[in-house]
């Protein structure tokens, strides 16, 4: 592979990885304040609250995933 | 295992006159759920408390006081000078003796507490008047004389003296700190340029005699009413640890004794007789049973009503209940579909003692509905699964499983942590074991360099450790291809996960409703579709490659679309069954949902992801920090040594956290959401702490 089309390919993987992660990001600020004034509250909703505030990651997963492959393609 | 425990309902009756042995009997057994009574029946209203309640109410609030005026925490050790514990007293001689010396005490160390805080707020006052030779009379008002004390900003004598030359202006050595006397008439302009130079006013104290005095005076008082404290709350410790064992126990036994005590207030009784209903696990008829007779002899009368009536019962109430909202409201009230006569059943999930603990974790999402299928146990197997792969490293394995252990045992008292003890424990064992025979590493180091690596990326254990370490790694987590298998391995977990999810469904809606039992089997369907789908992809792969000569075989023949994937045709018969039988079962609108499983399975790459992630982490603190360990200069080793313990233990934490917390999702959301309805009543009988104490003590 020329280094050329290995570089877009890399940068590729970096786009999608980041933009999962921002998309995650924007998601758990907000389940994050809410799960903090939720187990203000009741510390009983803590295990509850961190269950809802991973929620959100599998878009950050997803980008993971797309990025993996692009990378194996590059490897 | 997979179901809670069988429960009957039962109906106690008696005369008034043995309530209190009906009580005593059901309160020792423990096993006696109370359906509380709702006055639905007009002969019968609620239950008066035993004769003797408030009273016991009123001592346990006073017991309470004095464990909080001593920092008594249930479960809390005695403190270091716990010395020998006296003879256990009664309530009565306890109480009377905490009032005599802790009460007092506190008292004591309460006004103690006002003195010091006054003393101190009077020295605050009286430093700054130090510096002025002036004793305190001075500043007395005084017909003619206006006294202005405190701070300037700026130099204030020129300007003063330009108002009136009728005063008197002593200002400290350092210069900011000024007493000032004026001719009353002046006052007003005085006041004007004090505010010009920002004057910041300071009292004087109430005190008689120079200020030095009065320091010194208060100083002295401070120092004896701390002196004082010291002692009283030595004195309120070793009352602490002399009183500390018999409180809890008394504490405990009120509690109890209020409960009993309390418990008729849910009864229904007329004059002379009372009636409890509630629900007692089957096995433990009998003996409830038998103790009911031997305490309160066969004047109290227990009656299991067969499953048959109650839900015949439950369903006329239901069947009831929409016609009532119609009378009310008239609106037709949509009501539930299918009564669950069920649904009042308490639950008491019974499971083996290794299961047990992870019964926290289903609670923390519902607990299981009666006729529901409890997946603690299914639970229990894949939560320390996952967990312990993500993590995936023999060091941090065994790291983890001492924590687990350390947990169960030293920190035991604390609630909940035996349980998340074992889950790390058990979690900590996994990852050991993947770590030392699946990805040959501890620390992210690996027990052999990978290939073609050189300088500090070829840090291996064999080379640190001087031999061969004889076990290979046949997966590589910071290689392509170990990547690949990874990612191929938690598409075959998720794909196995999901379906049980499935079947799961699939049995809990057999007995409720065939048609939605379909539709769970097309779920079902679409999960395998989807699967063989991503597996396929992945075909290139060495996991793969084996996955599809051996295990999947007979589902390989696919279509090649020539878009460079293959799709096996079972993907296809799977996908367009399984759509049409979930279309069939749960409506059109179910469609919307059909790529959420595809986005499920592929939810559970964060098993590779995460075991990636972390793995990165540490060989990229490795590769920093390692060379600056080896460089050959002393100070760098030692400051890289601290670094790199440092680095580690951050890499350990979030991994454990992350790790721990997604395991956690993946069983609660892709999975529960499978098939997990909960919303069951928790099975909490009578006596409960009773039976909670005899269990823990006998176990």
């Amino acid at each position: 592979m020329d280094p050329m089309s290995a570089g877009l390919i890399a940068v590729g993987a970096g786009i999608a990885i980041a933009g999962g992660g921002i998309g995650t990001g924007l998601a758990q600020k907000d389940i994050g304040a809410a799960a903090v004034g939720a187990t203000a509250e009741n510390p009983k909703m803590f295990g509850r609250s961190i269950v809802f505030l991973v929620l959100p990651e599998t878009l950050v997963i997803f980008g993971f995933v797309v990025a993996a492959m692009l990378w194996l393609k590059m490897a | 295992m997979l179901r809670p425990r069988m429960m009957s309902r039962v109906l106690i009756a008696g005369p008034a006159a043995y309530l209190e042995k009906a009580v005593e009997a059901l309160h020792g057994t423990g096993t006696l759920h109370i359906t509380d009574y709702t006055e639905q029946y007009a002969e019968f209203r609620l239950g008066a408390p035993l004769p003797g309640a408030a009273e016991l109410s009123e001592k346990l609030l006073r017991l309470r006081a004095a464990t909080k005026v001593l920092g008594i925490e249930e479960g809390g050790s005695p403190g270091p000078s716990g010395g020998k514990p006296e003879p256990r007293k009664g309530i009565d001689a306890l109480l009377e003796e905490l009032g005599r010396t802790v009460s007092v005490r506190e008292a004591e160390r309460q006004e103690l507490e006002a003195r010091l805080s006054e003393a101190r707020r009077t020295i605050e006052a009286v430093r700054p008047f130090t510096a002025l030779p002036l004793r305190f009379e001075s500043y007395a008002p005084l017909e003619s004389v206006a006294a202005f004390a405190g701070t300037v900003r700026t130099p204030i004598a020129a300007e003063v003296a330009r108002i009136t030359p009728r005063h008197e202006l002593f200002t400290a050595p350092d210069g900011s700190f000024f007493a000032l006397f004026v001719d009353r008439r002046h006052r007003a302009a005085v006041e004007k340029l004090l505010a010009q130079h920002s004057f910041a006013e300071a009292k004087p104290p109430l005190s008689e005699g120079a200020p030095s005095e009065v320091l010194s005076r208060n100083q002295a008082l401070v120092a004896e009413t701390q002196g004082k404290l010291g002692a009283l709350s030595e004195e309120l410790r070793a009352a602490r640890a002399r009183y500390m064992r018999d409180i809890l126990d008394c504490q405990l036994e009120l509690g109890l004794e209020v409960e009993k005590a309390e418990a008729p207030l849910r009864f229904a009784a007329t004059r002379s007789s009372f009636l409890v209903e509630g629900w007692i696990p089957s096995d433990e008829l009998d003996r409830t049973e038998n103790s009911l007779l031997r305490t309160a002899g066969a004047s109290v009368y227990l009656e299991r009503i067969e499953e048959r009536e109650w839900v015949a019962d439950a369903e006329a109430a239901k069947g009831q209940s929409p016609h009532a909202g119609v009378a009310a409201g008239g609106e037709h009230g949509g009501g539930a579909e299918h009564p669950d006569p069920y649904e009042k059943v308490p639950v008491a999930l019974s499971n083996p003692r290794p299961v047990k603990p992870f019964e926290m974790l289903t609670e923390m999402f519902s607990t299981p509905g009666y006729r529901e299928i409890d997946p603690t146990v299914t639970m229990a197997l894949v939560f320390p699964f996952f967990f312990g792969l993500m993590i995936g490293d023999l060091a941090y394995g065994l790291l983890l499983a001492t924590a687990g252990a350390l947990f169960m045992t030293r920190l035991r008292r604390f609630e909940g942590f035996r349980e998340l003890g074992w889950y790390i424990l058990l979690a900590g064992i996994v990852a050991a074991i993947f770590g030392a025979f699946v990805f040959g590493d501890a620390f992210g180091i690996p027990f052999h360099s990978p290939h073609g690596a050189h300088g500090a990326e070829a840090i291996s254990w064999s080379g640190i450790l001087g031999f061969e370490i004889p076990i290979k790694a046949s997966v590589h987590k910071l290689e392509a291809s170990g990547l690949g298998n990874l990612l191929m391995f938690s598409i075959l977990a998720a794909v196995v996960h999901l379906s049980l999810g499935n079947i799961l469904g699939i049995v809990n809606e057999w007995r409720h409703n065939r048609r939605h039992a379909a539709a769970k089997a097309g779920w079902l369907l679409t999960v395998l579709g989807f699967g063989f789908l991503i597996l396929k992809f992945g075909e290139s792969t060495s996991l793969g490659a084996w996955l599809w000569d051996n295990a999947l075989w007979p589902f390989a023949p696919s279509l090649d679309p020539g878009i460079g994937i293959l799709v096996p045709y079972a993907s296809i018969v799977f996908l367009i069954v399984g759509v049409a039988l979930v279309v069939a079962g749960e409506g059109a609108i179910a469609l919307t949902e059909v790529m959420g499983v595809f986005s499920n399975i592929l939810s559970y790459t964060r098993l590779g992801a995460i075991g990636v992630a972390k793995g990165a982490m540490a060989f990229a603190f490795n590769i920093l920090i390692i060379p600056m360990v080896t460089g050959g200069n002393i100070g760098f080793a030692v400051f890289g040594c601290v670094l790199l313990v440092l680095a580690h233990m951050l890499v350990f934490m979030l991994g454990s956290l992350s790790s721990g917390i997604q395991a956690l999702r993946l069983n609660l959301v892709e999975y529960f959401m499978k098939f997990f309805k909960g919303g069951g009543i928790k099975f909490i009988p009578f006596g409960k702490e009773k039976y909670d104490r005899e269990k823990s003590s006998g176990a």
